[in-house]
Order: C-alpha cells, then structure tokens, then sequence
C-alpha cells in the first residue's frame, strides 16, 4: 500500500478499484436525485415498478387515471409507479489533529483519504454524484455534491492537500451539515468521534431527523484500545498542547473500562438511529473494510 | 532481637532499592502522541486513589520482602519462647548436656556455661513442656537419668561442671538405646553445649550409626541444640604432658615437669605467675608465655629415698576454675628387668649399654639364644630384646601373654645363620645387602608419638643419620610397619596388644657389618622409651584422664591425697582432677583435653550430622541476661517469600482485564 497520499494521482490504487467497482453503491432508504438513477427515489415516477393507488383529484393528469379500476368500482384512481432516481453521496472528513495518530504505518486520515477516493471513484462511475466536506474546528473544505470527472478530479486535489490538524469540533460541524443538506442524501462520516457520545449521537438523530442515510466509519487502532505501555508515558494531546505522565499500568483497567463504554453507548446510540456504524481498525486492509461495506450496501 | 552477623545490616538501606527503581522508572518516560486522551483524563481522574494505593502497597511490600531478606541472611536471634515452643509440645524430653571443662567458664555475675545453659533449658522446660518426662544424659556417667521436675535440673550433681570430656555421638546413642527401650509419645531431645568441635567430633563414624538408629525409631524424635557461646576468650589453661627423667654427670638423676599453658592466639607474650607444688611445698614461679600453646619445662626437687612425689601445677583462677591446675607424681625409679638374648655376646653386650648407658646394668638379664624364656622370667621384665627368629610354640604363647600383660619385646634379626622356624608367627626373610655408595637410609617415621616422637625441646631423634647396610624383612607375620627406609620398605615394625603391650621388629641389627644403629643417638632413647612403656605395668603412678577411668568411688580404698581445688572434693570418682589412691596405685586424673580447643563447630554443621531430622538450633550469648534466643532467619525467609507472592498476587490482571 503507497502511502503517499499528497499526489492526487496516486489516491486510487487501480488493483482496489477494479475489485470493489464490481460491487454497486447503494443507498438504503430513499434519496432526492435530480437525474434518473439506480436507487430509489420518495417521488412517484415512470419506472416499471407499482407503487400504489391514490384517489384523483382535480388537476390530475387524466391519462394516469385507471379506467379498468373506475368500470369495477365507479370511481376515480390515479395508479402510480416508483421513480428512480441518481445518489447523492457526501463524505464527511474528520482532519483533526487526532487523525494523525499512526499505526501499522498509516495514519487515520490517510486510512480515510484512500478509502473515501476509492467510493467517490466507484460512485462517479455509477453517475451518482459526490460531494466533500472535510473539518477539523470548523469547515475547511465544501464542495458540493456533483458528478463529473472534473468535480472528481477536484475532490481528488483536495483530499490529497488534507494534513491533519486543529481540534475537533465535530459536532457542530455536523449539525450544520444535517441542516445544510437539504435534500436527502448518504452521508459517509469518517472520523475517531473522540468526542462526547451523547452530543455525537444527537448530532446522529439530528441527520436522521432530516431523513439522510448516515454511515459513520469509526477509525480506531488497536493500540488506543489496549494502552499496552509497559512504563511511564507522557501522553501528548495530539489536537491540543495537553500533555500527561501516567503509569499505564496504574490506569489502565479503568482507561479500558472508559473506552469500552463508550464504544458500547456508541454502537447501542447508532442501532437506535439506524446509523450505519462501522468499527475500523486502521491496522486492517482499506480494501477489505470497504468491500465489506458494499457487500452489506448491495444486499 | 540481636543478630549472629549483625554487619550485613549495613545493608538494611538497600530495602530502597524497589522505590529507587520505582523513581527511575519514572524519569525514564516516553513520548506518545496519543488520540484518546480524553479517556487517559478520565482513567487517570478515577483511577488515581484506589491504583496508587495499590501501586504503593506493592512497592512497600517489595521494600518489605527485600528487608526480610536483608534480616534473614543476617541471621536474627529471637528472644523469648516463641522459637522454642514453635516445635509443639513434647511428652518427654532427653538433655544431653556437655559437662566438659569448657562448660565451666565463668560469665557475667560468677555463673558458668553450664548453668546458664541448665537455668534456660529448666525455664523452657517449665514454660514448653511442663508435664513432660525428663531424663539427663550427662556427658560424663552417660546413663540416662530420671529427673523428677525441671526445677531440680540445676541441683543435681549430674548438671554441674566435670573435667571430662564430652562425646556428642556416644550420647546420642545411649538417648536412641533409652528411647528404644522405652518408647513413649513425641520425643525431644535437648542438647546442650558450647559447641566445641571435641565433644561433637563431626567427623566421627558414629553419626552415621547414630541417624540410622534415630531413623529406626517408631517415635517420632525432635531435636533441640542450645547452642552456648561466649564472647569472651581470655582463658588460660595448663595441661600435664609428661616427667623427664635424666642424669647428667654433675647434678646426677634429674626430673622435670613438662605443661602447656594455653590461651587465645591473640593475647600476645606475657608472663604469668605459677605455683609448683610438690608434696604440698609450694614454690612461685614466673613463666613467659605466647599466645596460643607454650610448652614449659620446670625441674622438680629430687624425690626423697626413691619415694614417689606427689605434685601440681597451678597458674592464677580466670574465667574457667576448672582448667587452672594439673597433677603429677614422679620419682618412681623404673622397675622390671630388661632380658636380652642375642647369638653374639658382643651384641648382648652392646645393647645392654645402649638399655642401661649410666652402668646401672643390675636390671638386665643377658641371656644365650639356646635358653628357654620362662614364664618367671617374663613376670618380672619391662623389656624383652631378642636377637632371633620369634619362638614358636609354648614359648611363643608365653611371650604373647607377657605382651598382653603390657610388656614391651623388641626383635632384631639374627646375627649369624637363620635357622627357619616355621611354626613362628613372625619370621624372618632373606638378609639384603647394599654396597656403601648406596646404603639404605630411614626415611618415615612417627614424630608426634612413640618411641620415635621428637623430645620434649622439639628436637627430633636423628633416623635419618642411619645407614643400613644390611637389612632383613619379615616374610610371615601379621604387622604393620611402624617406619621406613628410603625404598618404602619397613624400617620397624609395630603391633600393639590389649594389655599396652607392644612388640617391636627391627629390619636391622647395631652392629658396624649391618648399620650404624649401635651409634647411640637412636638407639639408647629409643630403648629408654621402651623400658618406660614396659616398666609401666609395675609403677604405682597410674596416670588417667577423667571421665576415661571407672573406679567404684564409694569404695574405702579410694582415697584423694591430693588436690588444689576443694571444690571437686564432692566429685571423686567422677570426673575430679586430682591424685588418688586406690588399689595401692596413685591414681594421677588430669582433665580431658579434647575440650581445650577453642574450635567450635557450626549450628549448620550439626544440623547436617543429624541430617533427615527435625533439628532446631538456638544460639545463645551466654553473656546475655536474656532469656532463650533462637535463630529464626527461617521465619524471615518465608517471610520475604510471602510478600513476594503477595506482591506478584497484586500485579496479577484480573479475569476480566484479559
């Protein structure tokens, strides 16, 4: 796996891409395109599939009107069909100084960089459209979703220019975000969520609320869960200029305790919300964490 | 609580080392950019209390464990019962107590070792094992006997201090006899002693029957040491060596004391008041002496009419009362005849010179080589020196029974033709002849005793200046060879008989065409000792150690003519120093010296004599007024073990942590 991320050109590794572009994007409930797509839109439509029988109302077309229906019951039905509509896909970069953290030689934001160039690849190509935002203490990067190879090549320039950095203020960022995106849409967050569970989670509803397909990729390493130091060590703030000496041995059942609780409120806020929660661990494959994603998506 | 190495507690500090390490640690942090700090603050903010103490408890147990270490290697001594009563509560208990005259040295206010040691064990038995049967095996009677209460122990006779020796595996088996006759419950056996490595002889064979006897007891047997030891070493002792007997032209027959006087190596040159006693007339003498062993010569006044003297040497009272004097008698000319027999007058003659060199040659019977040893003969010789093939038969019997009897026979070979007897028990072999140019020369010998010892000065008997020229072995004969020539072949042989008895064979004769022998040098004191050894059976001068000599002491022939020191007057025939006369013979009892040295043997070193048993060894300073120690590195040993498991316990992960 190249690490080098700073080239645009080098984000996508074509051997990952021809393997994962076999399996489509889908989204799991109803999104609002502006073209004819492959997933399912809350509008009724022209596709072949029924949808459901409603009452006329004046101003309807009468071509739609089923006059088989009308001779059995001498009333007015209007038979409707699904629309199909295109996707619109927004990743959501968390480029906080946090995402520097290292291990198995990559860091999470370069763990979530590759993977999210991969899905933006695969989603372009299934003429879904795509759109960035990447933070850190506030908004540092939007771009709209759209879906040309242009606007790919330019969420490619900036996902390449990403250097992790600033404190993570995630949870405003996001509910902005819910309230931004007016129309519904997958949002793919890719974050650490080192943040308070509660507020996060109502961040989470918050995008429900607003009817959005959220999936969140919890990037974490096997080092943060263990804290397997076998003497002292200063913990350095990797967001902030906090530092701490600890005796790991001291404080890790009750560092272990936290985590896992967390993690758990974590998993349990997401099934609540029917967020899309993904554990990943940087030290796995990217490929494999995204197939795994697909397969789920395409079933 | 005291120490037996208290130095090694200069090493108590290092109990610090865990907290040093600790520090160390501390400073030596390492960098991490980390992520997940907001659980380190939540972690380090819960787990700060509960987790330091933790984390302090097991570095205070670590420090705990290493200052039990640092304890148990300095080998503490408990004071108080604990230690002693740790081994339960027998049904009877066996004391072997070490009466030896080391045990009377005087400690603190006026009280030996020995009571010391019979107050602590009388204490213990009261306080441990107050209903318990208690049976004394003393070091001296050695007959196990019935205490009837632990609070008469110090008043029987058998508790207080002998001049005898003391004999640690002779005790134990007659405590293993005793037990074997009369089994009982759990059984104890309390030694005590000052550890002198006399009275334990660690390394005597008589261990090894002594734990295959404890190890066939249907008893289960615990035992006890109550190890005793002084500080102090500034003892004197003086012990009897022998009378010298001389005559020089001028002054005529001369006799001389010969003593040691020892004391501790390091006290240096001094010099020392004594009192030379002779039949009760006493003379103040001044002796120098050195540190460690001094040999001294003193000349007694000539014995009136051949009559024998009674006499004692006395240096000043010390610490020890029992060790400050001992006796002596001389001036018994030597009794017996001397028979020589010998094919060559000039040889008879010779050696009668050689047995008699001041002339007084009445006490020699010269007889021919044809003439029949009789037993009248032999009742009245110290000597018998023959020139001759052993005899054989009845007079050969004869002979054996004169040597039984504690006479003293010398064979030379045969100056002229060998007639081969061969019913003898001893014959000779083949003459061997050796040119000029390469004589055989003595090369072994015994220097420490016998008739070879060096003389009272140190100075050696010249054997080495003997020339053999010729020399005859002995082809038959059970002997062993007393010294040898160059070629490792016997110059003398030796063999003792039950009666003191020895007979002697020379390889070679003191005549010019066979060595040098008939020169002097050697000949005439060797000669000298053996009519000495041989005029013993008839002296009235028995000389004895105590302890070693049984005589019915209620006996009215018994009678102690003479003593220095009163205070042994209530133990005659027991072990008391002194001259007595008993059966017409002046008894001579010096003190053992087995018990003299002032080399002790270790707690470990016993432990390891009685291996496979359960021993305990308490050591105790005998200046100390407190009451029973007991060494119990033991304890802290287990001890610092404990804390280790307790600590590795704590850093354990719990089940749940996993």
């Amino acid at each position: 796996m190249s690490l080098n991320i700073s080239d645009k050109n080098n984000l996508v590794d074509p051997e990952v891409l021809a393997r994962l572009s076999r399996l489509p994007m889908c989204a799991r409930g109803l999104v609002e395109g502006s073209f004819s797509g492959m997933h399912r839109s809350p509008h009724r439509g022209a596709s072949v599939e029924f949808a459901q029988y409603r009452k006329y109302v004046p101003g309807d077309d009468v071509n739609n009107i089923d006059w088989r229906v009308y001779a059995k019951t001498d009333r007015f039905y209007i038979k409707e069909f699904e629309a199909d509509t295109n996707l619109r896909c927004y990743f959501v970069i968390d480029s906080s100084g946090s995402m520097g953290f290292e291990s198995g030689g990559i860091s999470k934001l370069e763990y979530a960089v590759r993977s999210v160039a991969v899905l933006a690849q695969i989603l372009v190509q299934q003429s879904d459209t795509v759109g960035l935002q990447c933070f850190s203490d506030g908004l540092n990067f939007d771009i709209p979703a759209r879906g040309s190879a242009k606007h790919l090549g330019n969420i490619f320039s900036v996902l390449s220019s990403l250097k992790p950095s600033g404190e993570t203020k995630i949870v405003k960022v996001l509910h902005d975000l819910a309230e931004k995106i007016n129309r519904r849409a997958l949002i793919l967050v890719f974050s650490d969520f080192f943040t308070e569970v509660e507020e996060l989670l109502d961040c989470f509803q918050h995008m429900k609320h607003r009817k959005h397909d959220l999936a969140v990729f919890h990037l974490l390493s096997e080092a943060e869960t263990d804290l397997n130091f076998d003497r002292a060590v200063r913990f350095m703030c990797m967001e902030t200029n906090y530092s701490i000496v600890t005796e790991p041995a001291l404080i890790r059942n009750d560092y272990r305790k936290e985590f896992n609780a967390y993690m758990e409120r974590m998993k349990q806020g997401c099934r609540e919300f029917h967020v899309d929660y993904r554990k990943v661990f940087i030290e796995e494959s990217y490929d494999k964490t995204l197939a795994n994603f697909l397969l789920e998506r395409a079933r | 609580m005291s120490f037996i190495q208290p130095y090694l507690l200069l090493g108590l500090p290092l109990f610090l080392i865990p907290i040093l390490i600790h520090l160390l640690n501390r400073l030596r942090y390492k960098s991490v950019a980390w992520a997940a700090v907001m659980f380190i603050m939540k972690a380090t903010k819960s787990s700060t209390s509960m987790a330091k103490i933790r984390q302090w408890l097991i570095l205070f147990l670590r420090m705990l464990a290493v200052a039990a270490l640092i304890l148990a290697i300095s080998r503490p001594l408990m004071s108080g019962w604990l230690g002693w009563k740790l081994a339960g509560t027998p049904d009877s208990v066996i004391i072997l107590l070490d009466r030896s005259t080391g045990m009377g040295c005087r400690v603190g206010g006026g009280e030996n070792i020995l009571q010391k040691g019979v107050d602590l064990i009388s204490e213990a038995g009261i306080k441990t094992a107050p209903g318990a049967k208690v049976i004394v095996i003393d070091s001296l009677n050695l007959n196990p006997e019935f205490v009837p209460g632990w609070n008469v122990l110090k008043f029987l006779p058998s508790t207080s201090v002998s001049q005898g020796d003391a004999n640690f595996p002779l005790m134990f088996k007659k405590a293993v006899n005793y037990l074997l006759k009369n089994p009982g419950g759990l059984t104890e056996i309390w030694c005590v002693s000052d550890m002198n490595r006399g009275s334990w002889s660690p390394n005597s064979p008589e261990w090894e029957e002594v734990n295959e006897k404890i190890k066939a007891l249907s008893v289960p047997v615990i035992i006890k040491v109550l190890a005793l030891k002084s500080g102090t070493r500034n003892n004197r002792s003086v012990d009897f060596r022998k009378i010298l007997n001389y005559s020089t032209k001028a002054e005529g027959n001369i006799y001389e004391v010969v003593f040691n006087i020892m004391q501790d190596s390091a006290a240096g040159d001094s010099e020392i008041p004594l009192t030379l006693s002779v039949n009760n007339i006493n003379t103040q003498k001044s002796v120098k002496v050195n540190g460690g062993n001094s040999l001294v010569r003193v000349r007694l006044p000539k014995p009136e009419n051949n009559k024998i003297a009674l006499g004692a040497v006395k240096i000043p009272d010390d610490i020890n009362l029992y060790d400050n004097t001992c006796y002596f008698a001389y001036g018994e000319p030597l009794k017996g005849k001397v028979i020589i027999q010998a094919d060559n007058s000039y040889l008879s003659a010779l050696l009668t010179a050689a047995a008699f060199p001041v002339g007084d040659g009445s006490n020699a019977e010269i007889l021919d080589s044809e003439v029949k040893i009789t037993s009248s003969l032999l009742n009245g010789a110290a000597l018998y020196i023959s020139a001759g093939e052993f005899p054989s038969g009845e007079t050969g019997e004869k002979i054996f029974k004169f040597l039984n009897s504690g006479g003293i026979a010398l064979f030379f070979p045969p100056s002229g033709i060998n007639s081969v007897n061969s019913g003898s028990k001893f014959i000779w072999g083949n003459v061997n002849k050796f040119s000029s140019d390469n004589v055989m020369r003595v090369t072994v010998w015994d220097r420490e005793d016998g008739i070879f010892a060096d003389s009272v000065s140190g100075s050696q008997l010249p054997l080495g200046s003997i020339e053999i020229n010729k020399r005859a072995l002995l082809s038959t004969g059970d002997i062993k060879s007393y010294s040898l020539c160059s070629d490792g072949r016997p110059f003398f042989y030796k063999k003792h008989f039950s009666g003191k008895g020895c007979l002697y064979f020379c390889t070679t004769l003191p005549l010019d065409s066979w060595s040098n022998l008939g020169g002097g040098p050697v000949l005439v004191p060797v000669l000298k000792r053996m009519r000495q050894d041989g005029s013993e059976r008839f002296s009235e001068i028995l000389p004895g150690e105590c302890g070693k000599m049984s005589f019915n002491s209620k006996s009215n022939e018994l009678q102690k003519v003479y003593s220095e020191e009163s205070k042994e007057s209530d133990i005659v025939g027991s072990g008391g120093a002194g001259i007595y006369f008993y059966n017409n013979k002046f008894i001579v009892l010096n003190r053992a010296q087995s018990s003299d040295s002032s080399l002790t043997v270790s707690g470990d070193k016993v432990v390891h004599l009685l291996k496979d048993k359960k021993v305990y060894l308490f050591s105790q300073k005998v200046e100390n007024d407190s009451a029973l120690q007991a060494e119990i590195w033991r304890w802290f040993l287990i001890i610092s073990f404990c804390f280790l498991i307790v600590e590795s316990f704590m850093l354990t992960p719990k089940k749940e942590d996993l």
